[in-house]
């Protein structure tokens, strides 16, 4: 004690010294240091430090931390120092700081400065910034969120395996849809073990794969669910590395669906293709028939003609025979490729807009001269002008003109025949009206069938194709119109009516 | 009049086609000659120089689009008009044939009018 003040003075110069050459170290070093007493007072504070507080060191220096920072915060710290100083031991925490022009993560490393006693006289405080790999690690986190989403939203089943034991680590919600085993059932368990693959030895063959190649790909693996149900899927696995470990995920899809809907365009290809060469052959069948039917008929309406000398009255009658044969052979023809048209979808509507008026009256042009011959009274009511249909005109004419023949046929000498057309909404109804035979009441749902047709009541034969009528209502039914018949009975006369909407849809061009 | 008579091709390769049409010319006053294939009419064309040619669409070899477009091409024939006389009537061949303006008269031909037809489209 007696020669112990000069000692301790010298120590203090050597303290002093020393405490010089660290205080020029701390200034000027770019991390943030800080000194703070019992009573939370800084006591000193470096450079860096202050910058990041944006105050200067008369501002700072003696002051508390409650007076440098905000309520909350400043509470915080103050604990935080209590807890240094109360403990002796050091302290790090995370926060983070409102620089004046941004805000900073940073994580604060409290350490206590001892006296030679051990007791903690002061605090210091060393800052580090964190901000960037705090908002690198942010990112990561939202990107996990993402692809948490995308992994639980999944249409998939995807299992991640542990790649060592080939373990289920997680599973997605949808594997249970899939296999019908819940995420617990699954967790910590060989898929093996759990039944899920029908052939046990080629998926532990494939198994050994993945662990070769990283990568195996079924297209078709068929699973059996938790209740024995097959499904059948497309199985793809890969290894990958998380935080330097292998892990593999296998993703689930069900083909099912996909397997029957191609099953169905394959059936309608075959379909289509078979429409296709049916619709071939007969356009074809036309030509190669009517090739002949034009020598038939030429030569036959020469001969009847006379052109080169004159025939007796037998010969002209068989000529008229066989003019009249191949004419009905060639309507045959031409209305079979019609229909198959319709059937195949190849008969297209080409619409055009036009007065329906004007079209009834040319109709009626092709039907005088024999109604003449039978001293047929015809006329026409019109009760609405309709002047813009929009349909294909030579379609509809092919239906009335058939409409009006088959009145003319059935009609003996002396009847009558009505055409009336009248709109009613967005419909216009067509009806030709006739005093003829009749139809008896079975025979009504008959006569649109194909090749459903009487006598006619002149020769007693039939003389139509038996197509006519059928051909008719795929035609009216073509433009979404409706075609039937009514008849009180056996020579009643009968009425056919047709309706087609005035305006088409464009949708309706082409109807299968 | 002391002109001498129209001269016309037929190119058609069923016979009794050909015979019909053939008759019925013959008795409208033309001077007919004929090929029953598109390669012997592109040739008989060139040597004969028609007044008209008559073509069916379908004949074995080369159809008669692709023959009436040679002719059409050839500055020797491209002046002659030409008539097709067809019993294939898709819709897909008259388009063609309209597209070029060729006359088309679809079989069977009405017999009491085919003449005049062909006549109609003389120059």
């Amino acid at each position: 004690m007696m020669n112990g003040k000069p000692v301790i003075l010298k120590d203090l110069e050597k303290l002093k010294e020393s405490e010089e050459k660290y205080r020029t170290l701390i200034e000027n070093i770019p991390h943030r240091v800080f000194m703070v007493d019992e009573k939370y007072r800084v006591i000193s504070a470096n450079r860096a430090a202050l910058l990041t507080l944006g105050k200067t060191e008369d501002e700072v220096i003696g002051h508390t931390t409650i007076e440098l920072f905000p309520r909350e915060s400043a509470f915080k710290y103050m604990e935080n120092i209590k807890k240094v100083f109360e403990t002796g031991k050091p302290f790090s925490t995370e926060e983070e700081l409102l620089t004046p022009d941004s805000q900073i993560f940073v994580i604060v490393h409290l350490n206590p400065v001892k006296n030679e006693l051990g007791q903690t006289i002061r605090v210091l405080g060393l800052i580090s910034d964190i901000s960037e790999s705090k908002l690198a690690e942010r990112k990561a986190k939202a990107s996990e969120i993402r692809y948490r989403r995308l992994f639980e939203s999944a249409k998939d089943g995807i299992l991640i395996l542990d790649y060592e034991t080939g373990t289920v680590v997680n599973s997605n919600p949808f594997i249970e849809h899939l296999l019908e085993y819940s995420s617990e059932e699954l967790e910590g368990k060989e898929l093996w073990e759990i039944g899920t693959f029908k052939d046990i030895v080629a998926s532990k063959e494939a198994y050994s794969k993945l662990q070769i190649e990283n990568y195996v790909r079924y297209e078709n693996l068929p699973l059996k669910t938790k209740y024995g149900k097959t499904v059948e899927v497309e199985f793809v696995s890969n290894v990958y590395l998380v935080d330097s470990e292998r892990v593999i995920q296998c993703n689930i899809r069900d083909i099912t669906e996909r397997k029957q809907t191609e099953a169905m365009r394959k059936a309608r290809e075959i379909a289509e293709s078979a429409n296709r060469t049916k619709s071939d052959f007969l356009a074809n069948m036309s030509h190669e028939l009517r090739t002949p039917l034009n020598a038939i008929i030429g030569f036959s309406e020469v001969l009847y003609d006379e052109t080169f000398g004159s025939l007796n009255k037998k010969q002209k009658d068989y000529m008229n025979d066989v003019l009249t044969s191949g004419r009905h052979l060639l309507s045959l023809v031409n209305e079979i490729l019609d229909i198959s048209k319709v059937e195949s979808g190849k008969m297209i509507l080409e619409k055009t807009s036009f007065s329906l008026n004007q079209l009834l009256e040319q109709s009626l042009v092709l039907i005088r001269e024999k109604s003449f011959k039978h001293d047929l009274h015809v006329s026409l009511e019109i009760t609405d002008e309709i002047n813009d249909i929009s349909a294909d005109e030579r379609k509809i004419k092919q239906v009335i003109y058939n409409l009006l023949a088959n009145a003319v046929k059935f009609t003996p000498d002396g009847g009558k025949i009505c055409i009336k057309a009248r709109k009613n909404n967005d419909q216009i109804e067509i009806s030709v009206h006739d005093t003829g035979i009749g139809i008896a009441k079975d025979d009504l749902d008959k006569i649109f069938q194909r090749f459903s047709q009487i006598g006619d009541i002149y020769t007693k034969k039939p003389n139509g194709t038996g197509l006519g009528l059928a051909l008719s209502k795929s035609l009216v039914e073509l433009h979404g119109g409706k075609i039937w018949v009514e008849s009180e009975g056996p020579d009643k006369g009968s009425t056919f009516l047709f309706s087609l909407p005035i305006k088409q849809k464009a949708e309706q061009e082409k109807i299968r | 009049m002391n002109e001498t008579k129209r001269k016309l091709l037929i190119i058609e390769d069923d016979p009794g086609n050909l015979k019909l049409e053939k008759d019925l010319l013959i008795l409208g006053g033309f001077e007919i000659i004929t090929a029953d294939n598109a390669e012997n009419g592109i040739i008989l064309a060139l040597q004969k120089q028609p007044d008209a040619i008559i073509l069916d669409y379908q004949l074995p070899g080369m159809n008669g689009i692709d023959a009436a477009k040679i002719l059409a091409e050839n500055e020797k024939t491209s002046h002659i008009p030409i008539v097709f006389v067809t019993a294939s009537v898709t819709k897909e061949i008259i388009i063609k044939i309209n597209v070029l303006d060729w006359k088309v008269i679809t079989k069977p031909i009405n017999t009491r009018t085919f003449s005049e037809e062909i006549r109609s489209v003389l120059k």
